[in-house]
């Protein structure tokens, strides 16, 4: 694996206890680099073995509460022309390995710019919470060693010994798992983190980059004023260009709204803007706040600038869905808000339509067509603006079930009538023939069936079925649920722990949902009766809007 | 004539109503000039009456062409434009001294015209309009319809030399009595249908003929022309902010709240500072149930300075404070925030302290927060500063929104006892507060000086007062005063109270039967049951009307027990069935409740109180569920149900805004509930 000439690119890492990520992420660079430096500050699980399983280079180093002098044992071992940085809970995309080698006969450049997807979950799938361009990537130098205990800092010492050294920003994509829940959320960590970058505050106090290191774990703590006022030390010892120096704008924005100082935020987003005029996340935030202080004509022009800009470019820290479906959806909502229904149907489609998970997005969509007396159109809106989605026969059952669900039947049978291969869904011969027998109940019915079919009669003038279903239906329900308590009850008196509650309780919850749900659905069925010549038109039709969505799951 | 004479100049066709208090206000003008197109009445004879230069001509559809003739004619150096229906209030020496002292480049002055709309003094419209212009022979008015001259005048001199004055103009002609009494709105009509034969995309024609409809009372085709003149007016017209205003108003009265939102959420970016638009969006977003965001319409409207608004902005009178805080009161009182409320009550009570929704305003909100009558009584006084009887009777107006009885029963030492309907207010509060004597002495002296309508209620109250103090019969004073008819259903009355009830079914005259259902509801209003329930022994028509006056005065169970009883024998009417369904609903039995409003939705199907009463328990239904469902569930906290109960919780509370369910007198109810 490892060239036996002069190695190209060196993988440094520090490690502790690392063994449940270690595999995935050295797996990830396999042909991409050439030499592989792991410093472990003292494993007592099988860190070690893994990484020599991959053929690292593997140094202890006893743990000094300093992360740089860690890195930088690495990094003077590394035999490379090129120094990569990764973590354990990091992994190279599968498509980024060739820009990455590419990167690395590009000998102009004195270090890259990687993109960072942070993921809220731990799979590669989970939504990306943030996307972060970090200097990744540098010349082997001497002279090129980290700083900083914590969030330890290559850029300074490369721009330090040459002020005119050339970065780039490639689009080489790494995934960092577990940001949001998993590692960092842990309030012992960034208590850990303050104490640390305390101690290093307290060694160089005029760092900038220290402070904006101190800003973000108080703000994770949730105590935004004392980030505020690192973030206003660092804004004051930055020097222009400085990496993250657009970063502490909108940090301190969003401070600033924490704080509840709209007017002071709103200040600040000007200020943002004039300096970073393309830098979307800006007049997101700037929307978002017109949008929370109800100023909708102002949250909608914010945020159609945000849609014209489109995503931050790449040098920038983004959010995603900034300038793209979050924008859009908001702007959704503020259509609703403002009562231009159709408005905000074309925005939650714009939204739609960038979004990988669309299927939140389409059912408000859904929901709407409803509510305006447009549920004939569904199905060709659906032909025309996601034609790819409704072709894959899982997602358009799960849309049939979802429409019958929210009470869309018509539409829902019509998108069962176009299907090609006419396959019918057995719940909804079940619920239709539920409401056609003449003694319709059975102990037994599945609730989902239920739920489709009460709505179903109260809908097409046969109420009096659908209430004879529905007080069956509760007698059903209340009986379980005093059972289930028996149930309870006797395991405590006897001590018996091989009868599990578990079980009931899990479809007992489940059918009061769906008793709820039910309710809901004739909610929306007898409000949609209510002339849009009565006096209270508009506030019902809002309450229509504002009803529960039907969850699949 | 002088260098600053002023000439009166006034179109005419049978004015004969309106004309003598137009001419009066100008009577010492150097020239009056009338031109008649073709009355039929007596305005020529008054116009000359007045000295009024007069000339007749034929009317030709063209409103410029009259005033252009009055142009030849002139004489003086000013004139000023008046119409038949409007009266020069600023006294016309006043208007001379103001020309004395003017610059000589400018050209014409705009007044404030002032327009009534009804009675109520705080139904008015203002705006500046150019009436006053030096004569010149280059001016012409121009526009067959609202004739101006100003274009002329700019075209010659400019902007500039047109300046603003503080002279006022009343203009009567918007007063529905005379808006409909003569037949301008079709003339206006025919005129504007001509012109639009010829120009159909003159957005400003287009705009006159959605106002035109409007007056005749035909919404819908406003609404058509003012849209269609909206999508073709410049932006750079001044008549576009006002062509708004109406066309939103005309939304508000149709009921069309969707339009109106979308229209204003981009027209306000354009107008921030016109505050009947504000105080529009407010009233939209209330009638919703947006409370929050309606608050902070009304606030812009406060916000928009009288001093910096533009003098051609059509504006109401107290749209940009009284009107907008008094809102704002009643929003914060439905918010529950007491203090916010008299807070907003007392600021629009600085810019008018006779503005009765905020008086009453203000006194449920002190009440509320238990402040003594007495003090609130203090505070009223000191607002309104009482001069005249109407002054009083308004505060009298505003205590008996908190049943204040004490502090009513103090105006009985005043002279303006006269007035009756202070009488009335007085009366009821004694014999509520079983000062039954006074009540009688005032009556027994009062009763020759009333009206017949005054009349038939102060007899009402008056018999129950005596039937309270001797269960005996009515005496004699009691039919002094009173027509012969009336005296016959008394006495039949009284004699059947006379004998003791028993369980035989009677068939009373139908007169009878009303006046008996009447003093039922008077009895329980004025708190003495004691007649009602004797009164209902012996005529048992009037129990439905004892338990629905009960209800709304807040004794809901007592209530519920006898419309109970009566729905056994099918005696309930809709009205007393929607009673015992929010009964139901309130004390929590929402699946009955359902049951019990669809029952009635069968026989009023589209019928949007009883869909809403229905929906709410439904909604109810759902709660409960989705909530026994989440105790169920292992991470309560994270759980997607928290957010689908909020919903359900936000949707009740839009619906219960909508106010469909009765009101009660909460008085009443926090002292029964103080009871036990």
């Amino acid at each position: 694996m490892i060239d036996t000439h002069h190695p190209l690119i060196s993988l440094c890492m520090i490690v502790k206890n690392e063994a449940e990520h270690l595999a995935t992420c050295l797996e990830s660079v396999q042909e991409v680099v050439d030499e592989i430096i792991v410093v472990d500050t003292g494993s007592t699980d099988s860190t070690i073995q893994i990484a020599q399983h991959y053929g690292a280079n593997v140094i202890s180093f006893p743990w000094t509460s300093d992360f740089a002098a860690a890195r930088n044992v690495g990094i003077t071992q590394a035999q490379g022309t090129w120094i990569l940085i990764l973590d354990a809970d990091e992994e190279l995309d599968h498509s980024s390995k060739e820009e990455l080698k590419l990167c690395a006969i590009h000998l102009e450049y004195e270090g890259f710019f990687l993109r960072i997807h942070n993921h809220t979950g731990k799979e590669k799938s989970s939504p990306t919470a943030t996307v972060n361009p970090i200097l990744r990537m540098f010349r082997n130098r001497p002279e090129h060693l980290f700083r900083g205990i914590i969030h330890e800092q290559i850029a300074a010492s490369i721009t330090e010994f040459r002020p005119n050294a050339a970065l780039h920003l490639s689009t080489v994509m790494i995934h960092h798992y577990g940001y949001a829940d998993h590692t960092v959320s842990e309030k012992d960590k960034i208590q850990r983190n303050v104490t640390l970058l305390t101690k290093e505050l307290r060694r160089s106090p005029n760092d900038p980059f220290q402070h904006f290191n101190m800003a973000v774990e108080y703000m994770r703590l949730g105590e935004h004023q004392k980030a505020l006022d690192h973030i206003h030390k660092s804004m004051a010892l930055i020097v222009p260009d400085t990496s993250y120096g657009h970063l502490l704008h909108k940090y301190e924005i969003r401070c600033r709204y924490a704080l509840g100082q709209i007017d002071e935020a709103l200040n600040c987003c000007n200020q943002a803007i004039g300096i970073y005029p393309e830098y979307t996340d800006i007049f997101h935030l700037k929307g978002a706040i017109f949008f929370a202080n109800r100023m909708l004509y102002e949250a909608r022009s914010t945020l159609m600038k945000a849609i014209v800009l489109g995503p931050a470019p790449t040098h920038y820290h983004t959010e995603t869905g900034l300038g793209t479906y979050l924008s859009c959806n908001m702007l959704g909502q503020i259509a609703e808000e403002v009562g231009h229904d159709s408005e905000a149907i074309t925005w939650y489609t714009k939204s739609a339509l960038f979004q990988p998970d669309w299927v939140q997005t389409s059912n408000r969509i859904l929901r709407m067509m409803k509510c305006v007396d447009r549920e004939q159109d569904i199905p060709e809106l659906l032909a025309n603006h996601f034609p790819l989605h409704i072709q894959d026969t899982e997602i358009r059952n799960e849309v049939i079930k979802w429409l019958a669900l929210d009470g869309s039947y018509q539409a829902a049978q019509s998108l069962i009538s176009q299907l090609d291969t006419f396959k019918t869904d057995e719940s909804e011969a079940s619920w239709r023939s539920l409401i056609s027998s003449d003694h319709p109940f059975i102990s037994d019915i599945p609730q989902e069936t239920l739920t489709l079919a009460i709505p179903y009669a109260y809908q097409f003038g046969q109420e009096n079925k659908a209430f004879n279903l529905l007080r069956q239906w509760e007698h059903r329900y209340q009986n379980e649920s005093r059972n289930s308590t028996d149930i309870l009850h006797s395991t405590e008196q006897i001590q018996d722990e091989v009868l599990e509650p578990k079980q009931p309780t899990e479809s007992l919850m489940n059918e009061a949902y769906h008793l709820g749900r039910t309710w809901i659905a004739l909610t929306d069925a007898i409000l949609s009766r209510n002339e849009p010549s009565s006096p209270h038109y508009s506030a019902i039709h809002r309450v229509r809007l504002m009803l529960p969505l039907p969850r699949i799951k | 004539m002088n260098e600053h004479s002023i000439g009166v100049h006034i179109i005419t066709k049978d004015e004969a109503e309106l004309l003598p208090q137009c001419l009066e206000s100008v009577q010492h003008a150097d020239e009056i000039i009338v031109i008649d197109t073709g009355s039929k009445d007596s305005s020529v004879l008054i116009a000359q009456s007045y000295g009024a230069h007069v000339i007749t001509m034929d009317w030709e559809n063209d409103f410029s062409k009259p005033r252009n003739e009055a142009l030849r004619h002139a004489h003086t150096e000013w004139i000023l434009m008046l119409d038949a229906d409007e009266r020069l209030l600023t006294p016309l020496h006043i208007v001379e001294e103001q020309l004395t002292s003017i610059d000589s480049h400018i050209q014409a002055i705009t007044v404030i015209v002032d327009n009534l709309v009804s009675k109520q003094p705080e139904n008015r419209v203002t705006h500046q309009a150019l009436r006053l212009f030096r004569n010149n022979e280059n001016y012409e008015f121009r526009g067959i319809i609202h004739e101006q001259i100003e274009a002329s005048i700019i075209e010659k001199h400019g902007l500039s030399s047109i300046s603003n004055s503080d002279i006022q103009i009343i203009h009567l002609g918007y007063l529905p009595k005379y808006l409909y009494n003569k037949n301008k709105v079709a003339r206006n009509h025919t005129l504007l249908q001509q012109a639009l034969k010829e120009m159909p995309d003159d957005p400003f024609l287009l705009y006159n003929m959605g106002i035109t409809h409007c007056q005749a009372g035909q919404l819908e085709q406003s609404q058509h022309y003012l849209e269609q003149s909206l999508l073709l007016a410049p932006l750079n017209q001044s008549y576009r902010a006002n062509l708004i205003r109406d066309l939103c108003k005309i939304y508000l009265e149709l009921n069309l709240t969707q339009p109106l939102d979308i229209l204003l959420i981009h027209e306000l970016n354009r107008y921030s500072n016109y505050p009947d638009l504000h105080f529009l969006l407010g009233q939209s977003l209330e009638r919703q149930g947006l409370l929050e965001r309606a608050n902070d319409a009304y606030q812009n409207a406060t916000s928009c300075t009288i001093g910096t608004l533009n003098p051609r902005y059509i504006t109401e009178m107290g749209v940009a404070h009284f009107l907008p805080h008094c809102h704002m009161g009643m929003i914060a009182q439905q918010l529950g925030r007491m203090e916010d409320a008299a807070r907003h009550f007392h600021l629009s009570l600085q810019f008018n302290p006779l503005y009765i929704p905020s008086l009453k305003g203000i006194t449920s909100s002190f009440h509320q927060l238990d402040v003594p009558d007495k003090d609130i009584h203090t505070l009223l006084q000191q607002l309104v500063n009482p001069q005249t009887t109407e002054d009083h009777h308004l505060i009298i107006e505003a205590l008996k929104e908190i049943q204040a009885h004490q502090s009513i029963v103090n105006y009985s030492q005043q002279s303006y006892i006269s007035n009756p309907r202070i009488l009335l207010d007085v009366c009821t509060s004694l014999i509520t507060t079983s000062r039954l004597e006074e009540a009688s002495h005032l009556f027994n002296q009062q009763m020759p000086h009333l009206s017949y309508d005054d009349l038939t209620v102060a007899s009402q109250m008056w018999a129950i007062c005596q039937w309270q103090q001797d269960p005996g019969d009515l005496q004699d004073n009691f039919y002094v005063n009173m027509p012969l008819d009336m005296c016959k259903r008394y006495e039949f009355v009284d004699q059947i109270l006379q004998v003791p009830s028993d369980t035989t079914k009677h068939h009373y005259p139908t007169d009878i039967l009303e006046l008996v259902i009447s003093l039922v509801r008077h009895s329980v209003l004025l708190h003495q049951l004691e007649i009602a329930q004797h009164l209902i022994e012996h005529f048992p028509e009037a129990k439905l009307t004892y338990a629905s006056t009960l209800y709304a005065q807040g004794d809901t169970m007592t209530a519920a027990d006898i419309l109970l009883s009566l729905l056994q024998q099918d005696l309930l009417d809709d009205e007393a069935r929607i009673y015992l369904g929010e009964i139901l609903i309130d004390k929590g039995h929402y699946s009955q409740g359902a049951a019990w409003f669809e029952q009635l939705l069968q026989t009023h199907p589209r019928n949007e109180k009883i869909i809403t009463a229905i929906s709410i328990c439904y909604l109810h239904l759902a709660e409960s569920y989705i909530t026994e469902a989440l105790e169920l569930t292992d991470n309560q906290h994270n759980s997607p149900l928290q957010e689908d109960l909020h919903s359900i919780r936000s949707a009740i509370l839009i619906l219960n805004r909508t106010g469909w369910h009765t009101t009660i007198n909460l008085n009443r109810t926090t002292k029964e509930v103080s009871h036990d």
